[in-house]
């Protein structure tokens, strides 16, 4: 009996340092890399502004996944391909366009799946008499990485800071320009 | 001698089930939680419009970080947890509100700290004098988990439609 409780024991001792031990070694949790993330993405965007630059459609796209949204102001969600380059291509081809922007803001989650950027943007377009016009304005952005570690933008939202013109001028409408010309508050 | 190959066998077996079963937990990824997280935030969504539609500034505010951004078309970024609530109250400051969404989409990152809900409102407004409006447009909110397991709105972004 004495026996048979020394091996119980050494038993229940062994079980309880096999349980603590051989855990250990195994990584506790996933490495943060947000901050590392979080430097991609702004990288990623500083690099959208600056490919914007060539006023090039397909170079512009290029920064969407492939099921990106687009939330211009002035005009309805762009959530099929097709819809997002029109929506895009007319602002490209605002006359004497000028665009670019810079982030204020990049987050990444701790998963390293998902982050989100936003910032303010300029630009700069000629009216109907060909006089030039800048807006200015904000966006946010979401970004997922891709199964190539890069990072593309799935959701892109803009809108003007400029406020509602006080009599509403009915010259030519500039479709999908970062214009907004209505005062709005809105809760969600 | 028998029982000490017993008590042997049974101390390996015991090993290799402690073994087993002691490590089958540590690398697991943490986990999934983002059924139960959008959930959350679509009821913290729906709560939120509800709070407005009742004008209660506090209970709207609940739902906000401590430092939102807000981005409303026609104004400057909205930063800071008192400009937002300014600019909140001058939203309530009608005689009455209906807010709508459609199309809601909410992308939650799989380690549940951040989420990612995008769609279309609809905003019914009855002005002081008695005026009602629709305005519809687009809206794509950044929300964050509390260490209370709540979540709430970092950036809450919108473009109107027209």
């Amino acid at each position: 009996m004495l026996r048979f409780r020394s091996f119980s024991l050494m038993l229940a001792a062994t079980l309880a340092a096999v349980s603590l031990g051989a855990c250990s070694h195994q990584p506790a949790a996933l490495p943060d890399n947000r901050a590392a993330d979080a430097a991609a993405v702004q990288k990623a965007d500083a690099d959208w502004s600056l490919a914007a630059q060539s006023k090039q459609a397909d170079t512009w796209l290029a920064f969407y996944a492939d099921d990106a949204v687009v939330l211009p102001p002035n005009e309805a969600m762009a959530t099929s391909k097709d819809e997002i380059r029109k929506s895009i291509t007319d602002l490209l081809e605002l006359p004497g366009l000028s665009v670019s922007w810079q982030t204020t803001k990049a987050e990444a989650a701790r998963s390293g799946d998902l982050a989100y950027t936003y910032g303010t943007y300029e630009l700069t377009s000629n009216d109907a008499k060909g006089n030039a016009t800048t807006d200015h304005g904000k966006y946010s952005e979401v970004w997922r990485k891709q199964a190539d570690g890069s990072w593309k933008c799935i959701v892109d939202m803009w809108s003007s800071d400029l406020p509602v013109a006080p009599a509403p001028a009915p010259q030519t409408k500039h479709r999908g320009a970062k214009h907004s010309r209505r005062r709005k508050h809105h809760a969600n | 001698m028998r029982t000490d190959r017993a008590l042997s066998l049974v101390i390996a077996a015991s090993l290799a089930v402690a073994m087993v079963a002691g490590c089958s937990e540590a690398p697991r990824p943490p986990m999934d939680t983002r059924k139960a997280d959008e959930a959350a935030i679509t009821g913290a969504g729906v709560a939120l419009a509800q709070a407005a539609e009742a004008k209660d500034l506090d209970k709207c505010m609940s739902f906000y970080v401590d430092d939102p951004v807000l981005f409303v078309p026609g104004a400057p970024a909205v930063v800071g947890k008192d400009a937002v609530r300014q600019a909140f109250a001058g939203f309530l400051e009608v005689q009455a509100l209906k807010l709508e969404t459609s199309g809601l989409i909410i992308d939650v990152a799989q380690s549940g700290d951040l989420a990612f809900e995008r769609g279309s409102y609809s905003n019914t407004i009855t002005d002081a004098k008695g005026k009602t409006t629709t305005e519809t447009g687009k809206l794509a909110l950044v929300w964050k988990k509390q260490t209370d397991g709540s979540w709430k709105i970092a950036a809450d972004t919108n473009a109107s439609d027209r």
